[in-house]
């Protein structure tokens, strides 16, 4: 009895040792990184992520059904067909995306307005390109835009004015970010990053074993000046987004005009706010306040954001004495995050 | 000679927590994991240099269960001993054996906070069900008086 008490111990102790060394192999094969990319929503998508096999054509499938529903650029899409106000029954994505921007326009005063994208075409920074609108041109598109026009009854969209239409361009790559994010997840997937447009997903560790390391442009203020890096952030996990005014604008009698249209006013903003990248749980929530953000400015923003938890942010601004110099103000969860802090 | 072999698992386990802690410090990581949710996934990241208290809390573990092994009359027994010698001797090799698991399962948080295997919650259950059967099936062949 003794000695069939003895085997059966030394048979739990090999179990024990042949268990962590299966569990270590198991581990370095699943260690391989896998990388992805392509076109999704008119942008580029570059995906990081562990995992013994590729799953990019999951990927693509998983994008190109959220591409079905959320991109104003696909003629057939719900949101464009939400548009053309065509009944039309809503998806889950739609939905989730819809309820958040209506949150998030309530909580920024109106700022972020996804019902803006008239104003933006006609500033020309949209689909159509064209001479710039007079006031009363102005006037008339602003009376059709307000997020508050609009409300879900069940899975259809609601319009108090048929003329008002959806673009959720400002905060939709970032939810895509989540979705692939999700599904990786759901896989299994422990380590990625999903970068779509400039918005940014991360979890885990980078193939060195690191944090992620996300760069931040600086901005451009002079024309012609390279964009370089102006800090680098070191994430392990959530949603970064950034949003500018140096990269998109026109310029007029040596003007700049900016592509972030004040949803309030119905004009580019004017401000010395240049960038803003915002840190979230989710990247959803960080692209839609980085562009609330943007139209705000920098002392409307401070002030929200300190008032936002869970949501960390980095402002680059031109200072307002010497406006070739770039200032920054970065909330202390996002200094934390700053490499060399 | 037998006890030579019933003491190797656990000293080997030790040593292994203190050269892969030491892998870990020499290996130029910026944090390692500090805690793991329920499905294995990291949800506290820290300081490399904090894989050290692993190692020291697995000798902490150790010295004092080698003690206990030593010392088996300061266990609790079921009931009255018939035969202490020999109970005695049953209660070292059931606190031997719990050093040994003891010691794998420090083994296996050090693995999982170096990375080198995965984290898995039901791995930490059996080795802890494993622990509660050995502490069973060893006192239940302790003899007492009725």
């Amino acid at each position: 009895m003794d000695r069939r008490y003895a085997r059966s111990w030394v048979a739990i102790v090999l179990f024990l040792v042949a268990f962590l060394i299966f569990s270590a192999l198991r581990r370095c094969e699943s260690s391989r990184y896998q990388y992805d990319e392509g076109v999704i929503f008119g942008t580029f998508y570059h995906i990081t992520y562990r995992s013994p096999e590729s799953l990019a054509e999951e990927i693509k499938q998983q994008l190109l059904r959220f591409d079905a529903s959320l991109s104003p650029f696909n003629d057939t899409s719900l949101i464009s067909r939400v548009n053309r106000n065509e009944p039309v029954e809503t998806d889950r994505w739609f939905r989730h995306v819809f309820m958040a921007a209506q949150q998030i326009y309530a909580r920024t005063g109106g700022a972020f307005d996804p019902t803006v994208s008239p104003l933006v075409n006609a500033w020309g920074f949209g689909f159509k390109e064209g001479a710039f609108p007079d006031s009363t041109q102005v006037d008339s598109l602003l009376s059709h835009v307000g997020m508050d026009k609009l409300s879900l009854d069940g899975k259809k969209v609601l319009k108090s004015d048929t003329a008002v239409t959806l673009n959720f361009s400002a905060i939709a790559k970032g939810y895509a970010c989540d979705v692939i994010g999700q599904m990786l997840s759901d896989r299994g997937v422990d380590d990625f990053m999903v970068e779509i447009g400039g918005e940014v997903v991360v979890r885990g560790r980078n193939p060195e074993g690191k944090a992620w390391r996300v760069g931040v442009n600086r901005p451009t203020i002079a024309d012609g000046e390279a964009g370089t890096i102006e800090e680098i952030l070191q994430l392990t996990g959530g949603g970064l987004a950034t949003s500018g005014n140096y990269r998109n604008y026109r310029v007029v009698d040596g003007k700049r005009i900016a592509h972030t249209i004040d949803p309030a006013t119905g004009y580019p903003v004017q401000h010395s706010l240049l960038s803003a990248t915002v840190l979230a749980p989710d990247c959803m929530t960080a692209d839609a306040y980085a562009t609330a953000f943007m139209v705000m400015g920098l002392e409307r923003s401070r002030a929200l954001v300190d008032s936002l938890p869970g949501i960390e942010a980095l402002f680059l601004y031109q200072n307002p004495v010497d406006t070739a110099r770039i200032d920054y103000w970065v909330t202390p969860g996002m200094q934390a995050l700053i490499l060399g802090n | 000679m037998k006890r030579f072999w019933r003491e190797m698992p656990a000293l080997l386990f030790l040593l292994a927590t203190f050269g892969i802690a030491l892998w870990v410090l020499t290996d130029d990581r910026d944090a390692i994991p500090l805690h793991f949710n329920i499905r294995g996934e990291v949800d506290s990241w820290g300081e490399a240099w904090s894989v050290v208290w692993l190692p020291l809390i697995a000798l902490a573990l150790y010295g004092l269960l080698t003690l206990l092994q030593h010392r088996p009359q300061w266990c609790n027994y079921p009931g009255k001993l018939i035969d202490k010698e020999r109970a005695y001797r049953q209660m070292s090799h059931i606190v031997c054996r719990i050093k040994t698991l003891v010691m794998c399962l420090m083994l296996y948080i050090t693995l999982c906070v170096a990375q080198v295997v995965d984290s898995n919650i039901f791995v930490v259950l059996a080795i802890v069900a494993a622990i509660i059967f050995v502490t069973i099936t060893g006192w239940s062949r302790i003899d007492t008086e009725p």
